[in-house]
């Protein structure tokens, strides 16, 4: 049972369906970061000793790893971030900020990829445009190919999969559209990298990012993919150790990426924890975790159907993470009366304001699956569900 | 569940004071930011008096409750303001205990041990401050 390869599953009694918010840790990414900190813990790039060099080997065969996880050339770079709201700040500094009029998001971002484009002064029709939605929340592909036919040259920022409603975007269309019309694209893989079988060389996007914890890594680390076509395009916006190559008071010379992006000791542990994290889903499998996911769908939507003054947002291709609403309960009320049944769910904007304002509500409760995820734990769901339901009603 | 004790969920079940008083004297409206309840409190107030009260808005349970059985506590009171410090003092964890009509204010001393659901059941009362001191 895959649960019991997670000790949090072994100290709780939870049913856990917030893994699009972090996804639980397997032991094998806890032990390989106690045996970090207690067996050769020491500095990358640096150490004249052993355990540096083997610090550096472990850190950079896991760059090399999940580079090789998300399909991408040898030749393309792989940045280790704090995560993708680092991964997309990093882009709008060392590379978009003042070579492009015009940055084009979908009306499906989270907050991280909304805010970077705010700080840099682009609001709404003023360097900032968003693509509109269908009924069903996907993508409005007309609409983005007149954006991009007024706006040439412009760079497109897009989420692979809805962190709130698991709407997932087309993603090749999407990148051969902006080709077209000769815009940049960075995707924010975040809910895609732990269940797509990503392969960057086929994709060709110019920029990918996620983040470790997602892919049942630790917290606080994440990774950019830059393809090779444009690296040397970007400009490091941070700096300090590590990324050097010589300074003097007259100036400072960088290192080559991906190093010279790294300012700063490195979140060592946690990327060795990263390569065991997505080590752990190729164990899995992509197959059985989509297989898995497809077949809990189908029961939420069947169950879903029996509750009366349900909204289930979204189209019924939802890649696992499901937003609802029940009329005249607030999700807050909710979410607490599932956690007090021992139900972990996310009540609220889940960081998408906009999009939560432009369909009318204040937010959702949203269920998100995980390779853990059975159908016990959807069945108490449901049954806690309508017992919250019960006690709110009446 | 104790945070959603039946005398609550009464109120926000078959709330009586939520409706647009007819002849209102003030009405004053709140928000709660972080989760986007909303309140309209409406008054006839006469002599310092609250001779009505009523409330419009959306929001949790708690928030709604809250509001209905505030406007149930004040009708025909002049002290608004003294029991709403009263009620905020009890829900940052002082030894207050309300009595008589009051009592049913005793039922939200629960909160005390939900920090993030405080701000849910002050807003109405916070609400009926600012329409008090405006």
């Amino acid at each position: 049972m895959i649960k019991d390869d997670f000790p949090y599953f072994r100290n709780n009694n939870i049913v856990y369906l917030d893994s699009a918010s972090t996804t639980q840790k397997p032991q094998i990414v806890l032990d390989s970061i106690m045996e970090y900190y207690t067996h050769y813990c020491s500095n990358t790039h640096r150490g004249s000793y052993n355990h540096g060099d083997k610090t550096t080997t472990k850190f950079e065969e896991s760059r090399n790893y999940i580079k090789e996880f998300i399909g991408g050339r040898p030749k393309d770079t792989l940045i280790f971030t704090k995560g993708v709201t680092e991964g997309i700040n990093l882009v709008a500094n060392s590379y978009v900020k003042n070579n492009f009029k015009s940055v084009i998001i979908s009306s499906l971002e989270h907050h991280s990829n909304i805010t970077p484009w705010h700080m840099q002064g682009r609001t709404l029709g003023n360097g900032l445009e968003v693509i509109g939605y269908n009924k069903d929340l996907t993508i409005d592909l007309n609409h983005l190919e007149d954006l991009l036919k007024k706006n040439r040259d412009s760079f497109l920022s897009i989420t692979h999969i809805s962190n709130a409603f698991g709407i997932l975007h087309p993603i090749k269309e999407i990148i051969d559209l902006s080709r077209k019309y000769n815009a940049k694209i960075l995707i924010d893989g975040a809910q895609a990298a732990n269940k797509l079988k990503l392969d960057m060389s086929w994709l060709q996007p110019d920029f990918y990012t996620f983040s470790a914890h997602k892919c049942y890594g630790p917290t606080g680390v994440g990774a950019l993919y830059v393809n090779s076509s444009i690296i040397n395009d970007l400009t490091p916006y941070q700096t300090g150790g590590a990324v050097i190559d010589r300074v003097s008071y007259k100036q400072s010379t960088y290192l080559p990426a991906p190093l010279k992006f790294e300012a700063g000791t490195q979140n060592i542990a946690g990327v060795i924890g990263f390569k065991k994290g997505v080590e752990y889903i190729k164990s899995v499998g992509f197959n059985n975790i989509k297989e898995n996911e497809k077949k809990l769908i189908k029961i939420i939507y069947s169950e879903f159907n029996k509750i009366d003054g349900v909204t289930v947002w979204g189209d019924t291709h939802n890649m696992g993470n499901i937003s609802f609403n029940v009329d005249g309960i607030t999700p807050i009320d909710l979410g607490i009366l599932l956690d007090k049944q021992k139900i972990a769910v996310r009540a609220g904007h889940h960081c998408a304001m906009p999009i939560m304002e432009s369909l009318g509500i204040d937010g959702t409760l949203r269920i998100s699956l995980g390779v853990y995820s059975n159908e016990s734990d959807i069945q108490l769901f449901f049954s806690g569900l309508i017992k919250a339901i019960k006690i709110l009603r009446g | 569940m104790s945070l959603y004790k039946e005398t609550l969920m009464k109120h926000f079940r078959n709330p009586e004071h939520k409706f647009e008083l007819e002849n209102f004297s003030k009405k004053q409206d709140g928000v709660n930011p972080s989760c986007g309840d909303n309140i309209t409190l409406y008054t006839k107030i006469n002599n310092s008096i609250i001779e009505d009260i009523s409330y419009t808005g959306n929001g949790c349970a708690i928030s709604m409750a809250s509001a209905d059985i505030m406007c149930e506590v004040l009708k025909n009171r002049d002290n608004g303001v003294n029991i709403s410090l009263d009620f905020t003092s009890m829900l940052n964890g002082e030894d207050i205990n309300f009595t008589n009509e009051l009592e049913v204010l005793n039922v939200f001393k629960e909160m005390q041990n939900y920090p993030a659901r405080k701000s849910c059941a002050l807003l109405p009362w916070k609400t009926l401050t600012t329409l008090l001191n405006s």
